[in-house]
């Protein structure tokens, strides 16, 4: 009896021991596979070797070098996630970018993006050579002196193509919809940057029109300037033209242009993954105190200018009219990457005061008016003049 | 005594031997539910490790500041492996993923089981282009431009056309509702069966008022050349005097598909089209013997939409003075693609070979001339002419 009760607790103890021992063995994983520093490489990526070894051994042409098909595949990984502005810059070009800070360097003023692999002008800056040899927002550009646009070229890469010395001529082969063929553009580079604030009272109105083709360091003093010079002359309305305003630097020269028509008020939220937001206020100033205000906007009117006609919009200072905006309100950083490269990702996006996302969609005029080619070619505005006459009926 | 010892020592062995045993299973468990991480080079062969380095650089700052979350590490491998592909600079060598391999894999083989209805995307919007006929889609009614709102509930705006695709594909017999959006009508649901769908490969018919066979070859599917030969049979009853092959439009398909189809055409034994590898070693592929129409003149109608295996089976029949072919020039392109299943059921397609045609021309970038140049305008399109089939029926006619 005794021998019977010895041996069920001699097996249970054995078997005590051997579970402990078990879950010792299971313990020491677990606590080797949570705890090793690592890059959080997924298993999933043995995929690419595999990939790769059928590649090195069955693939019929040249295989590019390692540093090319590595350059590749970051390429590949950027793409996957779908958002266009989060784009690898090859460290060749990124040595130029800070070259063309430096020199003397000539541009054709073209805001760029890439869409749908195509490089196209999302609006010529006003009065730029791009802007005088009649390219439009939309045009897609297919070749750049001669060269096609390879499918996966970055804006900064087009950018460091277009610019070169004072003077020289850059040729673009351009498709516009609606024409049968390709045409080409000779471009001659200028100085750059151009003033970014035109102003005049509108003739037989007492109404004042100040368009802001771009926002840099010198836009807000401009734009002080010239409201100072049109309140001088009793103005009585004021038209903003935003149109093919592509951006530009955010966010002093915007706040400071709110601030003067919604002083101190929430001008933007900026929206990052973690669920925090930094919120920009506008700053005071009130110049333009008292005045009606209608809002021109286009599908040219991107980022910093959109930012500036969805608090307007939202706070009912002035009414947008015109077409849907470009919908262009995302935040990149730029990361420098060991071999010279630079990435560019995408850390936020931006809502107006009343929280409606700048990023995707656009803003929606007020009072819709499209712009079509018939009035381009008559040189008509339909857009300004029901801007006129909003002001002259309020309506 | 000493056995007493013996004993013991031996159970204290097997004691823990069982303890190791123990230890060993528990480690082994645990690895498979907790796989270990990859080293941190992403278990880059040795070659690669110097080069892989910067990819995980940019792998490592979108992980910490790309403003969507959270990211799938799947998509992100696909588009590293894809873009990898791309650096090779050939547009045929491609990586598809598992769902999708899966899809191109049941249509090649001419049946899956679904409701029959080719969709596509537009505008962020499940609409029908075509319905095949006799499908479960016909049968419920459905037509081109419906949209479909929604799939047994689901919400399908903005969804990639795959995940549509398998959601509305599944086993024959069970059920599956749709939810219809037609012209301004208020949306409405279908119920429908699913079945097995044939996608034909083959149109086929008699040109009015003619002996004049036509036959067209959407796709070099498996089943392309049997389907090939039962639309002879058929029309062979009406003895035809000539016979029309359209392969516009068809991008290619398989290879032995196209082996299989010149095989029809031609005697046994002639020489359809030579594949060199890439270590300069060659392949000869030969007619089969048993073709149904190796006599009877023979017009091909070729386009720019014609490619790769439409140019093996164009060339093959210029080439042995078996066929005029009719219409512009083919597309060009003269690579085989092999095709590889990775592990995870994803599929990698790699240009493994170049193809030559039975003269020794290269079909790479060259394309295939036609004997006689007839081109199709946009206004023949719209005012629905085919001048090209016109000349072909008008050359069998005179001959």
């Amino acid at each position: 009896m005794r021998t019977l009760l010895r041996f069920v607790i001699g097996l249970l103890l054995t078997l005590l021991v051997l579970v402990l021992a078990f879950l010792a063995g299971f313990g020491v994983n677990y606590y080797q596979a949570q705890t090793t520093p690592r890059t959080q490489v997924p298993q999933r990526f043995t995929l690419f070797w595999e990939s790769w070894r059928i590649i090195q051994n069955e693939f019929y042409g040249t295989i590019p070098d390692k540093p090319t098909l590595t350059r590749g595949a970051m390429r590949g990984m950027l793409q996957s996630l779908g958002d266009p502005h989060t784009v690898l810059v090859d460290p060749i070009p990124a040595k130029q970018e800070q070259e063309n800070l430096k020199g003397e360097t000539g541009d054709v003023g073209l805001n760029l993006d890439v869409r749908e692999h195509t490089l196209t002008i999302v609006a010529p800056i006003s009065g730029s050579p791009a802007d005088k040899a009649g390219l439009r927002a939309g045009d897609l550009i297919l070749k750049i002196n001669d060269k096609l646009v390879p499918f996966d070229i970055t804006v900064q890469e087009a950018h460091n193509q277009l610019r070169g010395p004072i003077g020289s001529k850059v040729v673009l082969n351009v498709r516009r919809i609606g024409e049968p063929k390709p045409f080409d553009v000779e471009l001659t580079r200028e100085k750059y940057p151009l003033p970014t604030v035109e102003a005049r009272v509108l003739p037989g109105t007492t109404f004042g029109y100040i368009k802001i083709t771009m926002e840099t360091a010198e836009t807000a003093n401009e734009f002080v300037r010239a409201l100072d010079t049109l309140r001088t002359q009793k103005i009585t309305g004021l038209v903003l033209d935003l149109r093919n305003n592509p951006g530009g630097l955010f966010p002093d020269p915007v706040l400071e242009i709110t601030g003067h028509f919604v002083p101190n008020h929430v001008v933007l939220y900026e929206k990052y993954r973690d669920g925090t937001e930094k919120t920009f206020h506008a700053r005071g100033g009130n110049k333009a105190a008292g005045l009606p205000l209608a809002v021109l906007i286009n599908g040219g009117t991107a980022s910093a200018a959109e930012i500036i006609a969805g608090a307007l919009k939202d706070y009912g200072r002035g009414v947008l009219i015109g077409e849907p905006t470009y919908g262009k309100g995302s935040v990149q950083v730029i990361r420098q990457l060991s071999d010279g490269s630079a990435l560019h990702i995408t850390v936020a996006t931006w809502y107006t005061p009343k929280r409606t996302p700048l990023d995707g969609k656009g803003l929606a005029p007020d009072i819709a008016i499209p712009l079509t080619d018939d009035s381009i070619k008559k040189k008509l505005d339909p857009q300004l003049d029901r801007a006129i006459q909003y002001l002259q009926k309020g309506a | 005594m000493i056995r007493k010892i013996l004993v013991s020592v031996f159970t204290t062995i097997v004691l823990m031997l069982s303890i190791a045993g123990a230890f060993a299973g528990g480690f082994a468990v645990s690895r498979a539910v907790f796989p270990p991480p990859l080293p941190a080079d992403g278990g880059a062969p040795p070659e690669w490790k110097p080069h892989i380095a910067i990819f995980w650089e940019a792998w490592n700052y979108v992980q910490q500041d790309f403003y969507k979350t959270p990211l799938d590490s799947d998509t992100l491998v696909n588009g590293s492996v894809s873009g990898m592909l791309e650096a090779l600079g050939d547009p045929h060598t491609t990586f598809v993923d598992a769902r999708r391999a899966e899809i191109i894999r049941s249509n090649m083989q001419g049946s899956f089981e679904g409701i029959g209805a080719t969709i596509s995307m537009r505008e962020g919007r499940l609409t029908i282009v075509s319905v095949i006929k006799g499908s479960p889609a016909e049968r419920a009614g459905l037509r081109p431009e419906d949209i479909i709102l929604q799939v047994d509930g689901t919400v399908i705006q903005n969804m990639d056309v795959t995940d549509a695709v398998m959601l509305i594909r599944g086993p024959k017999g069970t059920q599956v509702k749709l939810l219809i959006l037609r012209g301004t009508q208020e949306p409405f649901t279908v119920e429908i069966t699913r079945d097995t769908i044939r996608i034909p490969f083959v149109e086929a018919r008699m040109i009015e008022g003619t002996k004049i066979g036509y036959i067209r070859l959407n796709e070099f599917g498996a089943p392309a050349s049997s389907e090939i030969a039962a639309a002879w049979r058929e029309m062979s009853a009406q003895n035809p005097t000539g016979l029309i092959l359209d392969l516009r439009n068809n991008p290619g398909g398989y290879l032995p598909a196209a082996v299989e189809v010149a095989s029809q055409f031609l005697p046994a034994n002639q020489i359809v089209l030579v594949v060199k590898g890439k270590k300069g070693n060659t392949d000869t592929y030969r007619a089969k013997s048993g073709g149904v129409a190796t006599q009877i003149p023979l017009v091909v109608l070729i386009d720019k939409g014609s490619a790769s295996a439409s140019e093996i089976v164009a060339a093959a029949l210029k080439d042995h003075e078996r066929a005029t072919l009719i219409g512009t020039r083919t597309f060009g392109k003269g690579s085989v693609q092999q095709v590889y299943t990775l592990s995870d059921k994803s599929q990698l397609n790699v240009s493994v070979a170049r193809f030559f045609s039975p003269g020794g021309h290269e079909i790479e970038k060259v394309g295939v001339t036609p004997h006689l140049i007839v081109e199709m305008t946009e206004e023949d399109v719209e005012a629905r002419r085919d001048p090209q089939l016109d000349a072909a029926i008008k050359f069998l006619m005179s001959k």
